[in-house]
């Protein structure tokens, strides 16, 4: 674990005292040696499940894939801002990179803690650099209003937690995640016991978000700045998923049915803000809403609480944590060169931008969930365990697989077909930079296809 | 005969050869995609030297597992690299060369080898010739993936992959709102369709545990599968764009017209029927499921046949006319005759590839113009285009001995002589009759009369990259279904007797048919009312008038459910106000009221401090 945590710490003084010059190319470098390095935590074959071990922290098959994928994510991070800090004197470049690396740092010990508390603080902690990416670095006032949502929802979900989970060290006499699988079942009947359960489920539900506690993700999403949009997409709503795995062990004999009305609000959410990524003008809020209708989905599949529904929603994490990063990116060439997130002035970029269009085009495929692609896997595995449950899910999650696959082609279709406005004219060609970092994103989903075991989870 | 070791080794090898050469297959339709990564510019002739001639190069392959299964009746299946799996549910790599694929395939390649090479005459001009080829090209992988599939994940695999790769095809000319439009409806289509399938799939995994073909059709022996059935009966009416999800099919024409001819004849359309055929083995025991694609088919059949009656639009007469076949075929599965259905799947392939290649080379000849009202006189003009036209045509309506006919009679003989439904069989015979009436139509617009469209048109059929598709396919159309029908082992034994008016109905309401249309095109030279009653030219005109209503209504109420409803209800106003808003809300009253005392009144400040201290002493003392 501390080959990959100690260097990512030693990253910030080498932020601080590598020349000006060299500052993006050596950051971008040693984050990507450090992400290289993290793949060998997929490497570990351990009968227990746990590997990787020290006192405070582990890795096992659900914490891996999105170890893997956070340490994959800051070079993307750090090759997506090069171009949009370039204004910026070098000092706060260099307090940028830092904030994205202790982002790292804090994501790092909240999925490989072995404590639930760690793991708490830890999902807590994620929030201060992620607050100043918004609020700091966001390009208009009302990432003032974003940041303040993002935290206060957060917050008032988090809270109820801290003390949910001091009643259970209390109970139990352990957090540690290795033994508490074994610790004996709780006595859960009264009402109070219900709103514990809540309590332990609701810092998640909101972090994913839940249809109904989303608001701050729309708005988090569009203040931020690409690197922001990007961790919130790929990595942060991943948090929630992650603790609901964890958590459900606990909470094992009192879910099976409070958690209904979850999963129907979760379904329900699918439509409703698949619905409205249909009517969206601003080409980031589109993709904010598509990331509630699929978390909505991977909610549905965790609180369903089957093997596979726990397979399908780390799967679809996974591969969503890609995507959705990947269109945030394209969504950000665009905007660097028109400075406008609104659809309707930037048609038809498959004329100036052809390249582009091969991205935007397998970015929405993959939005899509296109066979075979990861995706698929993820929303087939996650629609046939609600299947198994209940049959009238499939109204659901089959509308769901509609609106989006006519969303995420609307969005194609309004940036990349379509004759070219006239207003478009001397935009900057696209660089290697852009393309690198958009492969980057495409080509672990691509290769996940040869080998899903990787991103099972439990029961590969 | 068994006795010789050389026979006895040929019949132990040939499953190998069969395997082999059907991964060959593979291999050389990939190989131009792969090579097309390297990040080298193609050469100008890519599309030629290396698609059309990977295409051919695989049919030809693909003939060798054709050859082996006439001879040996070689069937066979693939499995190897297991794919992903948890702890009871596998998913390998497997393929099946069965009947239906091995038969298929080589068809699927010989008709897109013409297409292609026709293709690189209609689409010589447009500067990004390589890339239309490469996407044909994995339309067709996509297609032979799906028919060789032996599960259902790889099965959707091809399935998604066609509906995509259609979506780019369609949108080729992307400045063009209506092919954008034309390519989203097909996708949009296709996954209403895709939801039966994945209920299906579901459906298969939660009880079958397994979605390999033969383990889903041995487990389920003894359950009830209609409502799988009912979601793969979905699914193909999505994708064969059956009644209630047709309107797809006639859009789809804004692609250009190898696309619709590739679309139309041996992928995509297809696809639907196939996958019944494939699942007939569940379908054949489910009088439900049966009677559904039944009625199905028969009202699609007919219905799409009235639309193609009126249609101007040459392209959108042929498009009809598809969809008209697939009912049939529907019907056909509904009769519980797959191996018939796939029959007419094969027959049709030829000659609807063709008569789309001609009606490319007229369109072309005349200045990208389609309206068969601006045709006329080109049996003079291009005599080897029209002939073929009329070939089509006439294939088409099943004149005796072309390839329809071999198909189409038997079928319209197996809907004869069953116990299914009257109505069913009078929509399809009328439909049948309907096919006559718009074949007839064609040929009499296009091909007959004099020239009706402007003098400077640069018609010239000249050339043998239009020439020789065509005439390959005009051989298919002539003997394929003989050859197919006299290769083919039927799996229901085919009733043999019927009265002669039983017998003969086919020609006999096609003849019907015809003779109605020629005394309709007489009268149209002599008015005899002073305004014609035009209701049912407008039904059939606006198609029923169904994209009218759903392409209208549909789209608006799910549009205003996610402004009005969604955004704007929900979102901005609801869960603002209950929210964030509300806790600003609630706690205001009392900020302001503990802000309105501080406002800096020190002599009422002060005073109150007085008489508070005064009125506790007081209290105090005493």
């Amino acid at each position: 674990m501390l080959k990959i945590l100690l260097p990512t710490i030693m990253l910030i003084p080498m932020t601080w005292l590598s020349p000006a010059k060299r500052l993006w190319t050596t950051t971008l470098a040693y984050s990507l040696i450090i992400a290289l390095a993290s793949l060998a935590w997929f490497n570990t074959p351990t009968e227990t499940g746990w590997s990787c071990m020290n006192t405070y922290m582990a890795t096992d098959p659900l914490s891996t894939p999105l170890l893997a994928l956070t340490c994959w994510l800051l070079p993307l991070m750090i090759l997506a801002s090069q171009n949009h800090t370039s204004s910026e004197p070098v000092g706060r470049q260099r307090m940028y990179i830092t904030l994205l690396t202790s982002l790292q740092i804090f994501l790092i010990l909240a999925f490989s803690a072995t404590e639930v508390i760690m793991f708490y603080i830890m999902f807590e902690a994620t929030l201060i650099p992620t607050l100043i990416i918004i609020t700091r670095w966001g390009n208009q006032t009302e990432r003032l209003n974003a940041g303040t949502y993002f935290l206060f929802y957060t917050l008032a979900g988090s809270l109820p937690l801290l003390v949910a989970l001091l009643l259970l060290q209390n109970n139990t006499g352990t957090l540690s995640l290795l033994t508490l699988q074994y610790a004996p079942a709780m006595e859960l009947s009264s009402y109070a016991d219900k709103f514990w359960w809540a309590g332990c489920l609701l810092a998640f539900l909101v972090k994913m978000p839940l249809y109904g506690a989303h608001l701050w993700l729309p708005k988090a999403h569009v203040e931020a700045p690409i690197a922001g949009s990007m961790i919130l997409a790929a990595v942060l709503l991943k948090l929630g998923g992650y603790g609901m795995m964890r958590m459900m062990i606990v909470l094992e004999p009192l879910t099976k049915e409070l958690s209904y009305p979850f999963i129907i609000f979760a379904l329900w959410g699918v439509i409703m803000t698949g619905s409205i990524c249909l009517r969206q003008t601003d080409l980031k809020s589109l993709i904010a809403y598509s990331s509630v209708s699929h978390m909505g989905l991977v909610a549905a599949g965790i609180l369903i609480q089957t093997p596979w529904g726990f397979t399908g929603a780390l799967i679809l994490m996974i591969a969503h944590g890609l995507t959705s990063s990947a269109l945030f990116c394209l969504a950000n060439t665009n905007y660097e060169r028109t400075h406008s997130r609104t659809m309707m002035l930037a048609r038809g970029l498959q004329m100036v931008l052809p390249l582009m269009t091969t991205w935007w085009f397998i970015a929405s495929l993959a939005n899509l969930a296109l066979p075979p692609l990861p995706n698929l896997m993820g929303e087939l595995m996650i629609i046939t365990s609600l299947f198994n449950w209940s049959w009238w899910t499939l109204a659901l999650t089959g509308a769901g697989t509609l609106i989006t696959a006519g969303y995420s082609l609307y969005m194609f279709l309004m940036t990349q077909r379509g004759p070219l406005p006239a207003h478009i004219m001397a935009i900057h060609p696209t660089h290697s930079r852009e393309h690198l970092l958009i492969i980057l994103h495409l080509l672990p989903l691509i290769l996940l296809i040869l080998k899903p075991e990787l991103v099972w989870g439990w029961s590969a | 005969m068994m006795n010789n070791p050389a026979m006895m080794s040929t019949i132990l090898t040939s499953p190998l050869h069969m395997t082999s050469s059907m991964v060959l297959v593979f291999f050389a339709l990939s190989y131009p995609i792969f090579t097309s990564l390297s990040p080298k510019p193609l050469k100008n002739d890519w599309a030629i030297s290396h698609v059309k001639k990977a295409v051919k190069l695989a049919f030809f392959i693909s003939l060798l597992p054709l050859f082996l299964f006439l001879n040996h009746g070689t069937e066979t299946i693939m499995t190897d690299w297991k794919w992903m799996g948890t702890d009871t549910f596998d998913l390998c790599i497997s393929l099946k060369f069965d009947f239906f694929s091995t038969i298929f395939t080589p068809i699927a390649l010989f008709v897109t080898w013409s297409i292609l090479e026709f293709a690189s005459w209609y689409m010589h001009a447009d500067p990004n010739m390589n890339r239309f080829f490469k996407y044909l090209l994995i339309f067709l992988i996509a297609m032979i993936i799906l028919v060789t599939a032996n599960n259902m994940f790889q099965l959707f695999l091809g399935w998604e992959g066609v509906g995509i790769m259609s979506f780019l095809l369609i949108g080729w000319w992307y400045g063009r709102a209506d092919a954008n439009t034309a390519a989203l409806q097909a996708v949009l289509y296709n996954r209403v369709g895709d939801i039966g399938l994945i209920f299906a799939m579901a459906w298969f995994a939660t009880n079958l545990n397994s979605w390999d073909l033969q383990q889903v059709f041995t487990a389920s022996k003894d359950m009830d599968l209609t409502f799988p059935l009912l979601g793969l009966i979905i699914a193909a009416t999505g994708k064969s764009a059956q009644f209630g999800l047709h309107p797809w099919l006639p859009s789809a024409m804004e692609g250009p017209t190898p696309v619709s001819a590739l679309l139309h004849s041996s992928t995509m359309v297809v696809a639907g029927i196939f996958l019944l055929v494939r699942m007939s083995p569940l379908l054949e025991n489910n009088p439900t499921a049966l009677t559904t694609c039944l009625c199905l088919g028969a009202l699609t059949t007919l219905f799409t046949a009235t639309c193609a009656l009126t249609q101007n639009d040459i392209k959108k007469i042929v498009a009809f006319s598809t969809s008209s076949q697939l009912g049939l075929m529907m019907v056909t599965i509904g009769l519980n005759q797959p191996q018939l259905a796939f029959l007419h799947i094969c027959t049709h392939a030829f000659f609807k590839a063709m008569l789309f290649l001609c009606s490319g080379s007229i369109i072309h000849s005349l200045n990208d113009e389609q309206d068969i009202r601006k045709m006329g006189g080109m049996n003079h003009l291009t005599p080897f285009t029209s002939s073929c036209l009329t070939l089509g045509s006439l294939a088409l309506t099943g004149t005796p001995f072309l390839a329809g006919f071999f198909s189409k009679d038997a079928i319209i003989e197996a809907l004869n002589t069953s116990y299914l439904n009257a109505w069913a069989l009078v929509l399809t015979l009328l439909a049948t009759s309907f096919t006559a009436v718009y074949s007839l139509r064609i040929v009499f617009f296009v091909s007959m009369g004099n020239p009706r469209f402007t003098s400077l048109s640069p018609i010239n059929e000249n050339n043998p990259t239009v020439i020789n598709p065509i005439k390959r396919l005009a051989w298919g159309s002539i003997i394929a279904g003989l050859l197919i029908t006299s290769n083919m082992l039927p799996m229901k034994t085919p009733v043999m007797s019927m009265p002669p008016i039983l017998k003969l109905a086919a020609l006999i309401v096609t003849l019907l048919g015809v003779l109605t249309a020629m005394e309709l095109a007489s009268l149209t030279n002599k008015q005899f009312k002073t305004t014609p009653n035009l209701t049912a030219h407008h039904f059939s005109n606006m198609l029923g008038f169904f994209p009218a209503i759903i392409h209208r209504l549909t789209p608006k109420l799910n549009l205003i459910l996610g402004q009005t409803i969604a955004a704007q209800t929900v979102d901005q106003t609801w869960l603002e106000k209950t929210g964030p808003k509300a806790i600003v809300s609630l706690n205001e009253p009392l900020i302001e009221t503990t802000n309105n005392i501080q406002q800096g009144m020190i002599k009422t400040y002060l005073s109150l401090f007085f008489f508070t201290l005064a009125l506790a002493l007081l209290l105090l003392l005493i």
